[in-house]
């Protein structure tokens, strides 16, 4: 689990350009195009509806776009199966945490280890002897360590409260040795000082590990506080695009969100 | 031809009621309802009971059944079972109710007794043509039939899409509580509903009545047969649903002429164009929303649910259980009585016991396929049956050994698994149950009629197996075989539970978006799975077929693989000590019966294992889990100093159903 240190800081991962997609006659996504550098965190804000988790689930294979190119690092992958993005290093966590009752915490690091093991006879690991090998064994204590997680370790999921869960999301999708990680709204429903935590332990892991972030917030403030670079959508456009302090002063932005920003950004 | 087109038109009509009636009851509950035909030869019979041995006059025998005990036995069915099932997974409401059809149409037979009635006096005496068209006479018989099928197909539809009743049921489908908040009682309407369709069904079942005598069988497959209109409906379109089924009997009508003196063709064609129409319909129509299997589309349950309350309570209360001593209590017991039979009973028992472990063998294959890939198997006593006739022949017309030629069987059965799990794994559960039902269906008419597997009916010979030098024609000495053959394969199931497929399994069950998205063949592996309970499958025919020295293809009956599939989850589809106690049943429940009580009871095992199958509505979990874990609440109970951290108290349940909850729900 050590960081990606094969890859300059600042190139782009994730590439998504003049993405459409139509529900029937709703158009969810308008020629929305949007970039992912490694070693940053790249927001991505708007009002209810307008598009954020669509533009997500295209980013990471769940919803095919009707139109426009998505480009994980040098590779075309428009219209693949979510598991060739998965292959390509995409990990991606779910506003609702996707995890298995039947699994503990370190069962679900340890199927993420394995996930890039596409040898032949991988599916059958620990079919026989130690079902977690003692190399895979230190790989998820320092991935727990890392996260805080380790007195949870040997605990069942749905013991666990929700910001711990979500936690152990993000450190599945490292342990599959992800160099692009899309969180979806991963701060709604945690308390001021968990999410203070996360955005914390965000902006590290990204760094550390030259990791592409890109997160989904309703959270405004958060996402202007730790992303180096912020897309705005409105009704499926986007409607603004730029660094923390240009959408803090953008008209668009504030009309937008019909004032209640403005409150927001003064203070 | 004209007349071959009236007489199909007739038999779509009777098709068609049964179709409509499944429509409307499906857009009032979401519940596909796979009990219709035990409940329309239960009606069936009331009416032919009524009218024939306590010799009420015709009217008055139907208005008695369909109009006062057909809609209390809606209520009570509604108020016990189907009105709880709107909640549910679709897993258990697929069981709840093939349990319903399994409990009912044994007790049925257990109720009037068991005299098969084959030609019984329909609602028309006086059966005589009325209307010549075009040189074909109708009979008043004929008219009556196509007649009611168009009333019910214009009150389904009117009464879905014309009326405040259609728009209440609809709606409360979706959202009880918005239904509520309309100022309506949705519960009122839904159960009315049921009520009023059980009077249907009753009137469909009198009028089939005739045509296919009194027995469960008969029922069942006319019955079966009207799924392949509800699925060109696509559950939920009246005219679509409507013609589909007129198209089915028409088909199977007008082929007649066309068809060679003998031959496959003349045989099976014509019973298996329901079946062979309703797969094409599934396959041609799955492009459509709520067909496939989408992330997207995939139907969740509402863990409001009270079998989802259960589960929590049942989880909460093993938590921490893994390879803790209460799970070796069945193990236990179970190995206790396997070593004890030959030295307690008599050799009839033993043998009974050698025929319980050949099924419990075959009934393992429900846990790769329902267990791990949440396939509602149907046609899983297919593939048994498919390995018992491939061993029958490997070994009896081929000359080869006979383990040889049950794993060859195992084999040729995951080949069949393979080809049914390519069109079935596409589809959303319910579809995919109603897909395998109709291979069940159909190889009940193409394979298993052969002669030469079924040889007039007599079976084929299979003889018993020699292993390690001994000739295993003693009962105690097959037992044994049985047992070891019963702990290789869950040795091996058991493996690739705790291998890093048995992971990837765990999370395609919570979360197919979370599998794909960490990279799982979702698609494969449940393939995988299909195909491995497909082989498990052939292996236990071959091993019952030699048991019982002979392939009996009439055990393998479409409708047969519905009690298999009701006793195994029953005790948990994923529980290997589970098939063992279901495959024991399924021998010693019977012959219990056959030995010890009179011969009119003979269907009691039948009608327990369906009430068992029903019981699944409160414990999701099966019945040994649901053992398990009141075993430890005892222990726990017993032994107040070493409480295990699991024990459960009224806030750990509360604090799981809560979390469990998905954010942004309306909790």
């Amino acid at each position: 689990m050590t960081a990606v240190a094969d890859t300059k800081v600042g190139e782009v991962r994730l590439q998504l350009s003049d993405i459409s997609v139509n529900f029937g006659g709703v158009k969810a996504l308008q020629n929305v195009s949007l970039q992912a550098r490694s070693g940053q965190v790249t927001g991505l804000i708007g009002p209810n509806g307008a598009g954020k988790s669509t533009l997500l689930a295209v980013a990471s294979g769940i919803q095919r776009p009707n139109s426009g190119i998505v480009r994980l690092e040098d590779q075309d992958v428009t219209g693949a199966r979510p598991q060739v993005y998965a292959h390509a290093r995409m990990a991606r966590t779910f506003q609702a945490p996707q995890l298995v009752p039947d699994l503990d915490v370190r069962e679900h690091l340890v199927l993420a280890l394995r996930s890039n093991n596409h040898k032949p006879g991988s599916a059958l690991k620990s079919a026989f002897g130690k079902r977690i090998t003692t190399d895979e064994f230190g790989k998820t204590e320092q991935l727990l360590a890392e996260l805080g997680l380790a007195n949870v370790a040997a605990k069942g999921v749905r013991e666990l409260p929700l910001g711990t869960r979500r936690l152990v999301e993000v450190a599945q999708c490292l342990a599959c040795d992800s160099r692009t990680l899309l969180l979806d709204e991963p701060t709604a429903g945690l308390s001021r000082a968990e999410t203070a935590v996360f955005s914390d332990l965000v902006v590290r892991v990204c760094r550390d590990r030259n990791i592409a972030v890109v997160i989904v917030e309703h959270d405004i403030d958060l996402v202007l506080d730790i992303s180096a670079r912020v897309f705005v959508l409105d009704f499926g456009r986007l409607i603004d695009e730029g660094d923390p302090s240009h959408i803090r002063n953008s008209k668009k932005v504030q009309a937008a969100y019909l004032g209640t920003m403005e409150a927001d950004l003064d203070v | 031809m004209l007349s071959y087109l009236v007489a199909g038109l007739v038999t779509g009509s009777l098709y068609a009621i049964f179709a409509l009636v499944l429509v409307t009851t499906y857009n009032a509950s979401h519940v596909f309802n796979f009990a219709q035909g035990g409940m329309a030869f239960f009606l069936a019979y009331c009416f032919y009971w009524l009218n024939t041995d306590v010799g009420l006059p015709t009217v008055v025998s139907l208005v008695l059944s369909i109009v006062v005990i057909a809609p209390i036995m809606g209520w009570f069915l509604w108020r016990v079972l189907l009105g709880r099932l709107s909640t549910a997974t679709p897993l258990i409401r697929l069981a709840a109710t093939i349990g319903l059809s399994v409990a009912l149409s044994a007790g049925t037979t257990l109720l009037f007794g068991h005299d098969q009635v084959l030609q019984p006096a329909g609602l028309i005496r006086n059966v005589r043509s009325v209307v010549t068209i075009a040189g074909v006479n109708i009979s008043n018989e004929q008219m009556l039939v196509i007649g009611i099928a168009l009333i019910v197909a214009i009150g389904s539809f009117l009464l879905l899409n014309r009326t405040a009743v259609g728009l209440v049921t609809r709606g409360a489908v979706d959202s009880e509580m918005m239904t509520v908040l309309t100022g309506t009682n949705p519960k009122v309407v839904v159960a009315g509903t049921w009520m009023a369709g059980m009077s249907v069904i009753g009137l469909a079942g009198i009028l089939v009545m005739p045509q296919v005598g009194l027995n469960a069988a008969g029922f069942s497959s006319v019955v079966a047969a009207s799924f392949a209109g509800v699925v060109i409906g696509r559950l939920t379109n009246v005219w679509w649903a409507f013609g589909g089924a007129l198209l089915v009997g028409v088909l199977q009508s007008v082929v007649i002429p066309y068809l060679p003196d003998s031959g496959i063709l003349t045989t099976a064609l014509r019973p298996s164009i329901p079946f062979l129409l309703m797969v094409i319909a599934i396959v041609a129509r799955s492009r459509g929303a709520g067909v496939r299997d989408d992330v997207a589309s995939r139907e969740v349950a509402k863990l409001s649910s009270a079998a989802e309350r259960s589960v929590a309570h049942v989880q909460s209360v093993m938590r921490g259980t893994r390879g803790s001593w209460d799970r070796y209590v069945g193990w236990a017991v179970l190995g206790v009585v396997l070593v004890a039979v030959p030295y307690v009973f008599s050799g009839f028992w033993v043998g009974v016991f050698a025929v319980g472990m050949a099924y419990a063998i075959a009934l393992l294959c429900f846990r790769p396929v329902t267990g791990e890939a949440a396939v509602v198997g149907l046609c899983q006593i297919s593939f048994v049956g498919i390995g018992a006739v491939a061993t029958a022949q490997f070994s009896t017309t081929y000359g080869l050994g006979i383990i040889t030629s049950m794993l060859l069987a195992a084999c040729v059965s995951a080949l069949c698994g393979l080809v049914v799990g390519l069109v079935c794994l596409p589809l959303g559960q319910l579809y995919a149950a109603i897909a395998t039902y109709a291979f069940a269906l159909l190889a009940d008419q193409v394979i298993f009629t052969r002669p030469t597997f079924s040889n007039n009916d007599a079976g084929v010979f299979v003889d018993r197996p020699t292993f390690g030098g001994v000739y295993l024609t003693n009962d105690q000495d097959y037992l044994y075989f049985t047992v070891a053959i019963f702990l290789i394969v869950a040795l091996v199931l058991f493996l690739i539970r705790r291998s890093t497929l048995g992971l990837r399994f765990a999370t395609i069950r919570a979360s197919r978006v979370r599998a794909s998205s960490l990279g799982i063949p979702i698609f494969r592996s449940r393939l995988a799975l299909f195909v491995l309970g497909a082989g498990i499958a052939g292996l236990g025919g071959g091993v019952i077929a030699s048991n019982q020295y002979v392939a009996f293809t009439g055990a393998y009956s479409a409708l047969l693989g519905l009690t298999w599939f009701a006793v195994v989850i029953a005790q948990g589809s994923s529980s290997i000590g589970g098939a063992a106690v279901a495959g024991l049943s399924l021998a010693v429940g019977p012959a219990l019966v056959a030995n010890y009580l009179p011969s009119r009871l003979a269907e009691l095992p039948a009608v327990l294992f369906g009430l068992l199958a029903i019981m699944i509505v409160s414990n999701p979990s099966g019945i040994n889990t649901m053992m398990r874990a009141q075993i430890r609440t005892l222990a726990a109970r017993l032994t107040p100093e070493r409480k295990p951290d699991g024990t459960q108290s009224p806030t750990t349940d509360d604090q799981t159903a809560v979390s469990a909850t998905p954010v942004g729900s309306s909790r």
